[in-house]
């Protein structure tokens, strides 16, 4: 009984740890993912809480971290849509450069996939097979959607 | 990385640096409601529903497979739900009973107050007391009062014996003249309260089928009288009927001995009438009788006992037992279909109302 409690308590203790550790980076991902800062943190807590159900089972727990929270994002986007993502944007305030503004606005408007693949990639500088994992594809999937993105990119750029 | 792909992770890295991130509050994050846990507290209140039904189910299947109540418990149950029993004692102590919780009030009649003895109640709550002379004689009349709630008595209402309130408690029934025959003649008196009119039949004290030798019972409607005569019949007179004298009254039962007081139940319209301390084998102190036919209806009581009183439902009898050596009153409850009978007290009780 002592061992069970105790073996517990560690457990809840580590998953404190790496709940603080992981939070505010799930957070900005997360706000990167929607562009909607008001449930940022939202997503990144009920991600969090998703990965505590089996955080005593997981190798990695911050690459399923990651996939949970892309997932949920990816629904996010679906139900919330681009409207409020932009309104609140703009609450928060957009520091960046104006041409650094216009990139991120072709961001956002990029299909949820190949916005996920440009931020993984660009924000996390993960490899394409972590990528993959994070998207539940084939690493050639994700340089085909890298590929896309960056040419949607170039050519919104340029017009 | 080209100078678009830098440019893209500065952009990312700018914006993604300006969400000011709250300290997470609760740090172990609690679950959200999911877009499914509508349907998921459908489910559990259905579930709880059906265990609830179940439950009551199970409940009402133990309690019909409990052993049912004993006569005795089912008539400690009725007594409880009864209205108060009122007792006067051979002191002139009234004694109110509340079945419901146990509680027994004292009255007492101021001091300078006269002795009451007798009593009677009505359905609707008003107490009859006949109270004693200061110094009794057979030829003085008890007063008639009225009980009030505080314990106090009213102005006399008359003078007279064996007084008895009518169901509805708006009329009053008692004897007029000497408790004996040498008094002079008695008269049954019916009085209204609220009018103070009375109507009179005189009895013949020479002649037994006249001469009442108990109290009045009311018949539920206040149409009828029961009484006793001194010839041993229990006797019921219509005061409808024309006539001045009681011989008019008719005879429906006809007991060994001198009668106790008859009862009539407001609720049930069952008559009882009883012999006087009468001894043997075959005995029968209470029964039921048909006001109509004057057939004996059963034996409700099989001691040696009286007074009577039933409860205003009519499911029960109070009464006493007097034992053998006359000197030990037991207070007995006991069902009016005979299923039942409890000792409740012992004293020194004359007479009882309900």
């Amino acid at each position: 009984m002592r061992e069970l409690a105790a073996t517990t308590g560690t457990a809840e203790a580590t998953y404190e740890r790496f709940f603080d550790d992981q939070f505010a980076p799930a957070a900005r991902l997360a706000f990167l993912l929607t562009g909607d800062a008001s449930s940022a943190e939202d997503l990144a807590q009920d991600s969090l809480a998703q990965v505590q159900s089996r955080y005593p089972t997981l190798d990695v727990p911050a690459a399923y971290l990651r996939t949970v929270l892309v997932n949920r994002c990816k629904r996010h986007h679906r139900t919330v849509g681009r409207q409020r993502a932009l309104a609140s944007r703009l609450d928060v305030g957009d520091p960046v450069v104006d041409e650094d503004r216009d990139l991120l606005d072709v961001v956002d408007h990029l299909p949820y996939r190949q916005k996920a693949v440009v931020v993984c990639r660009y924000y996390l500088d993960l490899s394409e097979a972590e990528i993959a994992a994070v998207l539940g594809c084939r690493p050639g999937t994700v340089k085909s959607l890298a590929s896309r993105a960056m040419a949607n990119l170039r050519k919104e750029l340029t017009e | 990385m080209n100078e678009l792909e830098q440019r893209l992770q500065r952009a990312l890295i700018c914006r993604a640096d300006q969400l000011s991130v709250a300290e997470p509050v609760p740090k172990i994050p609690q679950r959200r409601p999911h877009r499914h846990d509508s349907r998921r507290r459908s489910f559990v209140a259905v579930a709880a529903a059906v265990l609830l039904v179940l439950t009551v189910i199970a409940a009402v299947k133990v309690r019909d497979e409990k052993e049912p109540p004993t006569p005795a418990e089912r008539l400690r149950q009725k007594f409880s739900h009864s209205g108060p029993l009122f007792e006067l004692t051979s002191d002139g102590t009234i004694l109110a009973i509340e079945p419901g919780t146990g509680a027994i009030t004292t009255i007492r009649l101021p001091d300078g107050a006269r002795r009451p003895v007798s009593i009677s109640r009505s359905a609707t709550g008003t107490t009859i007391l006949t109270v004693a002379a200061p110094h009794p004689s057979p030829c003085v009349e008890p007063a008639i009062v009225s009980l009030q709630p505080d314990g106090t008595t009213s102005a006399p209402i008359a003078s007279g014996w064996l007084a008895s309130i009518s169901p509805d408690g708006e009329r009053v029934a008692y004897l007029t003249g000497g408790s004996s025959p040498s008094c002079g003649d008695r008269n049954l008196v019916m009085r209204d309260l609220a009018t103070g009119t009375e109507r009179r039949w005189r009895s013949e004290p020479n002649q037994g089928s006249q001469h009442v030798t108990s109290t009045f019972a009311w018949s539920p409607d206040g149409r009828s009288l029961a009484f006793g005569t001194y010839d041993a019949w229990l006797r019921v007179l219509e005061l409808g009927a024309p006539g001045d004298t009681l011989a008019g009254a008719r005879a429906v039962h006809h007991f060994r001995l001198l009668q106790q007081h008859p009862v009539w139940s407001a609720a049930t319209g069952k008559l009882y009438g009883s012999d006087s301390f009468t001894q043997g084998p075959d005995y029968s102190p209470l029964q039921e009788i048909d006001p109509a036919t004057g057939r004996v209806v059963r034996d409700v009581v099989h001691d040696n006992g009286g007074p009577f009183a039933i409860s205003p439902d009519g499911q029960l009898v109070a009464y006493l037992v007097r034992e053998p050596d006359h000197r030990v009153l037991r207070f007995h409850l006991r069902m009016t279909d005979g299923s039942a009978t409890i000792t409740v007290a012992e004293g020194p009780i004359v007479m009882l109302a309900w």
